[in-house]
């Protein structure tokens, strides 16, 4: 059956003239195609590097201005410049330790804003790419960016916050998910002499919860693809959706996931090396150092945006 | 007096015929047999006990410890002080301890089983059971001995602090009825303390311990004998000279290591006995590693280790209240299989309870009244002995980007804490438990660690070797060692040792502020002339800059002050100040301006509480707060990435 979202996507009209083969390597497909797409809106990721730029620059002022007040005029500020000095860094929480607590709570509420302007943003890039098709190549890619972004971002932040608002069902079954996969892990430590029972039981709790923390974040994803895609107003139907979505094609949905993780993983490895590279210890060296990190904020931006395309490209052909 | 002389040499070949060529003088000598019920967790014992008065007045009643009774009930003193939940959970039915004395004889045969009754000498509390007197029927004359026969059953209790079992791991320590200290008159015998450890006379201990034959057993001593019974136990028989206490331990799960140690320089030859946990395999290397940089340490720095075997006792993971402790020529050490290497708490714990050994085993303060003298400086040397084997930058942490020494780790928790008792004091009399550990491990240390900047590292290391010295096998006190070290140095440390061990106050130096301000050239009439600016400038006159310096003493403590001032042109003054006053000012006229001022520039006053403030430049440093807030904010920006999961 064709909806609202494939009849604006000439490609998807031939889905069921997939085969069986075809089928399977298109999760790799959706992720080349993400990839691909992520390159064809430096506008999106500037906005939102943008965001993130402007939201993190309060701590910056205000770290910056503690800093001055407390040890600007002193001569263990020096040894900052050498590498991290861990006596000088507890010094600074136990006697000037009053104003860390006004920077975290600026901090909190920064972050707290920030997911709710992200999600509002969430909705920019999916309509953006549902306008302008799977491939990015049609539809809309003469219309002005501004207008379809935020109109976009507009529209859909109402039904993405109630989206938010579900999911903590899901959340919560999933946390009694965890508890009673440790449930069934405690006898292995049972008496508590075990260690390596123990060790590795912390190891398999760590990996259950990124496991299931992931998951949620994928079905979200699927859940505001649905709305997106479908023009949907019901989100808890949407939401439902998703989850029968992702447990048809679960290791499809997770493979495809991962695959965009481990690249970002990899771009992070990749800055790991490059910013060791780079002795902050004069000015030059110190911005370099700054930019070097923009330019890591710039992927993970241009991360979501391919994320967000190889899952609508994904859910495109699958549906 | 050639006869007099001989009757001397006479007498002291004989005394040393007699055993009195021993380490330390024997004011106890325990024969104790005793047989380990794990069904019950408990030890059923017999001990004969013989007792010197080394008195110059008649002893007419004994006092004992018992201080297993310390986990009896929610009543006793240890538990109402900690709350009951100290170094573990709290205990439930079945799991309390106690030690029960079934009956107690004199070898004549007097019965003195009535004449038992608990006294309560530090805290009137009646419910406390920890200290036994016993009267007898006749004083014991000074230089004389009492022989009694004493049958015990000790119920260890789930493992809380220091002593007790879990599954089948046993901690047998503080076991036995215990006999106090007398000395300057009367008995020194405290009850057990949440916050206090251990204090006895040195002697002769020789103990028979029966267990399951399945069990591996590691104790106090010298193994004399071993034999198989036919009830499936074994009975192992330990002996040791020159100790105040006897601790064992017996578990299926230890795996026995043992290696002999020698070191020339001075001699030493001891054995090395590891019982690691089977769990815990991994860390064998690392716990013997650690033991042999221990013993290396203490005694080229101290004295010669002086027994014939060292024990390390590697507790579970479950029982980890038991880890952590000091018992003569046995130790228990902490450990966990999955600790990374660069995270040195098993070597830490394993050199700092070996060191107890020393401070605290041959060097026997009380350390009820002041436990400094063994904690403080036993971490003094801990961390001497970490700094010198695994780097004075790392010895604590060393992971990737991550070292911290252990120096530093002690200063950091002493600076964080508050400042509500001196560091000596006694043990229970402390505002809290973490006060007492504060100030007795982390202050002490501390203080010792500025003596020694002050002093000079080579001065005090004579201090410590000399105090060891003349305080080994004996009972020193806090003033003995401030003889020493005044006697050693050549310099009265009266002030420092006041200060710095009696008073909970701050030590705080700062800079409070610096000016430059250029002189005035001469204007107006001068001699009936006058001048005007323009007339220098005609003559070629230099710039004159009036620098002031003013330094502050913001806490209550005094410590002399070195401080370096530096000028724009590199030029650098050292000045020196008593630190008396609460401030004071150096005034320099010079064509330059001032750069900076730093008090106490080798940082050799770790008691400092804040170094931040010991400096101040005239022209603030730009580029640090610059380069920590881009920083900050670029983390900051990763986390929101995370949270918006770009």
């Amino acid at each position: 059956m064709c909806t609202g979202y494939d009849a604006q996507i000439p490609e998807i009209t031939h889905c069921n003239l997939y085969g069986v083969k075809e089928r399977r390597m298109k999760m790799l497909s959706s992720y080349g195609n993400g990839i691909k797409r992520a390159f064809l809106e430096p506008k999106m990721i500037v906005v939102l590097w943008l965001v993130n730029f402007v939201s993190a620059s309060v701590i910056y002022f205000l770290f910056s201005g503690y800093l001055s007040d407390v040890i600007g005029n002193r001569l263990v500020a020096a040894n900052f410049l050498k590498g991290f000095d861990f006596e000088t860094f507890f010094e600074l929480i136990i006697h000037e330790g009053e104003a860390w607590h006004w920077i975290f709570y600026v901090a909190f509420i920064l972050a707290f804003l920030y997911y709710w302007v992200s999600l509002f943003l969430h909705g920019g890039i999916l309509s953006l790419l549902k306008s302008r098709g799977i491939t990015g190549e049609v539809g809309s890619r003469n219309m002005r960016f501004a207008p379809a972004f935020f109109q976009g971002a507009g529209k859909y932040f109402g039904r993405f916050f109630r989206l938010t608002i579900y999911s903590f069902l899901l959340w919560l079954v999933f946390g009694i998910v965890y508890f009673l996969l440790n449930l069934a892990m405690k006898p292995l430590t049972a008496g508590g002499t075990n260690e390596p029972a123990i060790y590795y039981r912390y190891w398999a709790r760590a990996i259950i919860i990124l496991f299931l923390y992931f998951l949620v974040r994928m079905i979200c994803d699927y859940a505001r693809i649905w709305i997106v895609a479908e023009d949907s107003k019901a989100v808890f139907r949407s939401l439902i959706q998703a989850i029968q979505f992702v447990f048809r094609n679960f290791f499809k949905t997770l493979i495809l996931y991962y695959l965009v993780l481990i690249t970002g993983l990899a771009i992070f490895g990749i800055y790991w090396v490059v910013q060791k590279m780079v002795p902050t210890q004069t000015l030059l060296p110190i911005l370099i150092a700054f930019l070097i990190g923009q330019i890591l904020i710039l992927s993970r931006g241009w991360l979501k945006i391919a994320l967000q395309a190889a899952q609508l490209h994904f859910y495109a052909y699958i549906k | 007096m050639k006869k007099i002389a001989l009757v001397v040499f006479v007498c002291l070949f004989v005394l040393n015929c007699f055993g009195f060529s021993a380490l330390s003088k024997h004011v106890v000598d325990y024969r104790i047999k005793a047989k380990l019920v794990p069904a019950e967790m408990a030890v059923i014992g017999e001990e004969v006990l013989t007792w010197l008065n080394d008195s110059e007045v008649p002893v007419s009643e004994l006092q004992f410890h018992l201080y297993l009774n310390a986990f009896k009930n929610n009543r006793s003193t240890f538990m109402k002080e900690g709350g009951g939940s100290s170094r573990g959970s709290n205990l439930k039915s079945g799991e309390w301890g106690y030690i029960d004395v079934k009956k107690i004889l004199i070898k004549d045969g007097i019965d003195l089983t009535l004449m038992m009754e608990f006294i309560h000498p530090d805290d009137n509390n009646s419910d406390d059971q920890t200290v036994m007197q016993v009267l007898l029927p006749e004083p014991v004359q000074p230089q004389e001995t009492i022989t009694l026969k004493i049958e015990f059953y000790s119920k260890l209790p789930k493992n809380l602090r220091r002593a007790g079992y879990y599954d089948d791991f046993f901690m047998v320590a503080q076991w036995f009825p215990k006999i106090g200290v007398f000395e300057d008159g009367e008995w020194n015998c405290h009850q057990y303390h949440s916050n206090s450890e251990f204090f006895a006379d040195f002697g002769i201990f020789e103990v028979e311990m029966t267990v399951p034959k399945e069990y591996v057993l590691g104790a106090t001593g010298v193994r004399k004998g071993e034999t198989e019974n036919s009830d499936g136990t074994k009975t192992y028989t330990h002996y040791q000279e020159d100790v105040h206490d006897f601790a064992w331990t017996a578990c299926s799960d230890y795996v026995e290591f043992r290696e002999q140690y020698t070191l020339n320089d001075p001699p030493v030859n001891t054995e090395m006995i590891l019982l690691v946990h089977r769990t815990h395999l991994n860390l064998k290397e690392r716990f013997l590693q650690s033991l042999k940089y221990g013993l290396e340490f203490y005694s080229q720095n101290y004295g010669a280790y002086p027994y014939e075997t060292i024990t390390l006792v590697d507790p579970p993971i479950k029982a980890l209240g038991a880890g952590g402790m000091e018992y003569p020529t046995l130790f228990t050490t902490l450990g966990i299989s999955f600790l990374p290497e660069g995270l040195r708490l098993p070597e830490m714990v394993t050199i700092h309870e070996f060191g107890h050994g020393y401070w605290y085993g041959i060097v026997a303060n009380n350390e009820f009244e002041e436990a400094w003298l063994d904690e403080g400086i036993n971490t003094y040397s801990e961390i001497k002995a970490m700094d010198k084997y695994y780097g004075s930058d790392r010895s604590m942490i060393d992971l990737g980007c991550l070292k911290i020494s252990d120096a530093l780790q002690n200063r950091i928790q002493m600076i964080a804490s508050e400042r509500l008792d001196p560091v000596v004091k006694k043990s229970w009399e402390f505002n809290s438990g973490g006060s007492y550990a504060l100030n007795v491990y982390q202050k002490a240390a501390v203080t010792l660690l500025t003596l020694e900047n002050y002093l000079g590292e080579d001065v005090m290391a004579r201090v410590m070797k000399a105090f060891y010295e003349r305080w080994k096998f004996a009972h020193p006190k806090t003033d003995d060692f401030v003889a020493v070290a005044e006697k050693v140095s050549g310099q009265d440390l009266a002030w420092f040792f006041d200060q710095f061990l009696h008073s909970p106050d701050k030590l705080d130096y700062a800079v409070g502020s610096l000016r430059s301000r250029e002189i005035k050239e001469p204007e107006g009439l001068f001699q009936g002339q006058l001048k005007s600016p323009s007339d220098n400038k005609e003559e070629g006159r230099e710039k004159t800059y009036k620098n002031e310096v003013v330094v502050v003493r913001k806490g209550e403590l005094i410590f002399p002050q070195e401080i370096l001032i530096v000028f724009e042109n590199g030029e650098e003054v050292r000045e020196r100040w008593d630190g008396k006053d609460r401030w004071t000012r150096f005034t320099y006229y010079k064509p330059v301006d001032l750069k900076s001022a730093q008090l106490d520039p080798e940082k050799k006053l770790l008691l400092d509480i804040n170094h931040l403030n010991n400096s101040l430049t005239r022209k603030p440093n730009k580029l640090m707060p610059l380069k920590c807030a881009l920083d900050m904010m670029l983390k900051f920006q990763k986390l929101l990435t995370v949270i918006s999961m770009e």
